[in-house]
């Protein structure tokens, strides 16, 4: 009996040369039987059909395939298949996996030194007329590029963090209250500069064209990673009672906002701010009061860290291959040192909130004012290194001049 | 029970991290440390997921490494025992915390880009020496002035 009834069903009507499943199928999906009727006429297979139904495919497309007339025939075009791209690349997977650096092989690894082409065109793909301009202002490879950008991308995803359940924050204890204000400001000022720097490098990274892919992924991850910051931080504040502390001054972020171009705009962040926030975390890390900031500053200072190794890298490259922008480069660090010295002496807030975080208390804010002079040569200390690596030497003898007196040592 | 510093002793933290899930959920780590105690360096190759070498060097050979982590043995030892009564440093023996705290730092390097490993990846290194707390590590004798 139940044999049967399967024959039955399999049966094609004696109406059309429909099958009884493809019939129900085609009404269930509201295609009119004369279309499937043409479609078998003009020698589709049943099983294609089938296929069709089941993906979804609408009556209309159907007819649209079917551009044979009254013999049915599907006619594809095929053109887009045929284009003179380069073909049979298998990138070979790594120890990493499938890392974007890895699909460089051939002629996709080829990053021109311009890239004109003004339309969202992957690189690699056939030019199609008429495509849209975006209307890109950066063509030149040495104005964005860093030989460690696909590393750099792949790693930002690996090592990524959730703030809110990454960070213990139930380990957070009640403090003195001078200390809870001290570090509810400088997490109030933490979360302006990230900030800062989500509005600048979301300004610039629809500026670079799609030729450098690994520009525009990189720079969104550390648009994220500033996100996480700000969130991380603003929770931080959140979390014991302190609350925000007052806006800061801002003169450090005004460069970063008025850069004039990418890599005045990459200097100012990259190197100079980046470099002093780096070791601000890790202050703040080693003098965490509980293990909620052990790992958010910890956590913090990786991301910083690999925003640095670019900024580093990438103002190597540039020097490299424009050498006659080094000088240009130069002023550029000399006025992020400008505003840095500026805010020192300005930001008040900042500067007596530090001093109480390194002395232990509002008590001891002469022991860490002394510390804090101590904090600042290392941190500028760091920062000349990194200078030096990126292939400026002996900068500390053109530093800023009110920034150069950090590298005396502190009055016992 | 591995001596430390020794070979053996590196290597049998190297076994435990890599055998740990937790060093790989940290994500990847290129890097090579270098570590100085008394008059003995070693050095530690981080590659994607996995401490993949540890080998005896020269102290000369230091300079080739990212960076090395130098302090007085009293202060490694300090450092492991306290990892090990609780799998994990106090806040005061983290990798960071002594950097931050000892004056001419405690990790170093010529090449303050190739320095910046140890931030980098500092999640990494010190869940490095946080396996050291599942073995049983034997510390030599005070030395001598």
């Amino acid at each position: 009996m139940v044999q049967k009834t399967e024959k039955k069903s399999a049966a094609t009507s004696a109406t059309n040369g429909i099958s009884d499943a493809l019939r129900r199928k085609a009404i269930s999906k509201n295609w009119p039987l004369v279309v499937v009727e043409r479609a078998l006429r003009g020698g589709v297979k049943e099983e294609l059909l089938h296929q069709a139904l089941d993906a979804g495919m609408t009556p209309l497309q159907a007819r649209e395939m079917m551009v044979g007339g009254d013999h049915g025939e599907i006619k594809l075009s095929m053109a887009w298949a045929k284009v003179d791209t380069e073909r049979g690349i298998r990138a070979e997977i790594g120890k990493k996996g499938l890392t974007i650096d890895a699909i460089n092989v051939g002629s996709y690894a080829d990053v021109p030194d311009l890239w004109p082409d003004q339309t969202m065109r992957p690189r690699g793909a056939y030019v199609k007329p008429g495509a849209v301009s975006m209307g890109y202002t950066i063509y030149s490879k040495a104005e964005v590029w860093a030989d460690n950008l696909g590393e750099l991308y792949e790693e930002a995803i690996q090592r990524r963090w959730r703030p809110a359940t990454d960070i213990p924050w139930d380990t957070i204890e009640t403090l003195p209250k001078d200390r809870e204000r001290a570090i509810g400001q400088i997490c109030t000022e933490l979360c302006e500069y990230n900030y800062a720097v989500i509005l600048a490098l979301g300004k610039w990274v629809r500026e670079v064209s799609y030729g450098f892919h690994e520009v525009k992924l990189f720079l969104s991850t550390v648009l994220f990673d500033a996100g996480r910051h700000y969130e991380a931080f603003r929770k931080r504040a959140l979390a014991n009672g302190s609350g925000l502390g007052v806006q800061a001054t801002g003169d450090r972020l005004m460069p970063i906002r008025e850069a004039m171009c990418y890599s005045e705009m990459a200097t100012m962040v990259f190197m100079v701010n980046d470099s002093f926030v780096l070791s601000l975390y890790q202050l703040l890390a080693a003098l965490a009061q509980n293990d909620a900031e052990v790992k958010l500053f910890t956590l913090a200072a990786q991301d910083k860290a690999r925003h640095l190794a670019y900024g580093v890298e990438h103002t190597r490259f540039l020097i490299e291959h424009q050498p006659e922008r080094r000088d240009e480069i130069r002023r550029y660090l000399l006025k992020g040192e400008e505003y840095i010295a500026k805010d020192r002496v300005a930001d008040t807030p900042m500067r007596e909130a530090l001093a109480i975080h390194l002395g232990g208390g509002v008590k001891q804010i002469g022991e860490g004012f002394r510390r804090l002079d101590d904090f600042h040569r290392r941190q500028l200390q760091a920062y000349l290194g990194r200078v030096e690596a990126a292939g400026l030497e002996n900068h500390q003898d053109v530093l800023w001049p009110e920034l150069a007196a950090d590298l005396q040592p502190a009055q016992a | 029970m591995a001596k430390f510093p020794s070979i053996e002793w590196f290597k049998a933290i190297q076994d435990v991290a890599n055998g740990d899930d937790r060093l790989r959920k940290l994500g990847t780590c290129d890097a090579v440390m270098g570590v100085k105690v008394r008059d003995k360096a070693y050095e530690i190759t981080f590659e994607a997921f996995d401490c993949t070498g540890v080998r005896e060097i020269s102290e000369a050979d230091l300079a080739n490494t990212d960076f090395y982590l130098d302090m007085p043995y009293e202060t490694w030892r300090e450092m492991l025992e306290n990892i090990k009564q609780n799998g994990k440093p106090d806040r005061q023996y983290t990798l960071n915390t002594i950097d931050f705290l000892a004056p001419e730092g405690f990790a170093k390097s010529d090449d303050q880009s190739k320095k910046d490993s140890f931030y980098r990846y500092g999640q990494t290194f010190q869940q490095f020496f946080n396996a050291s707390a599942e073995i049983d590590t034997e510390f030599a004798a005070p030395a001598t002035a």
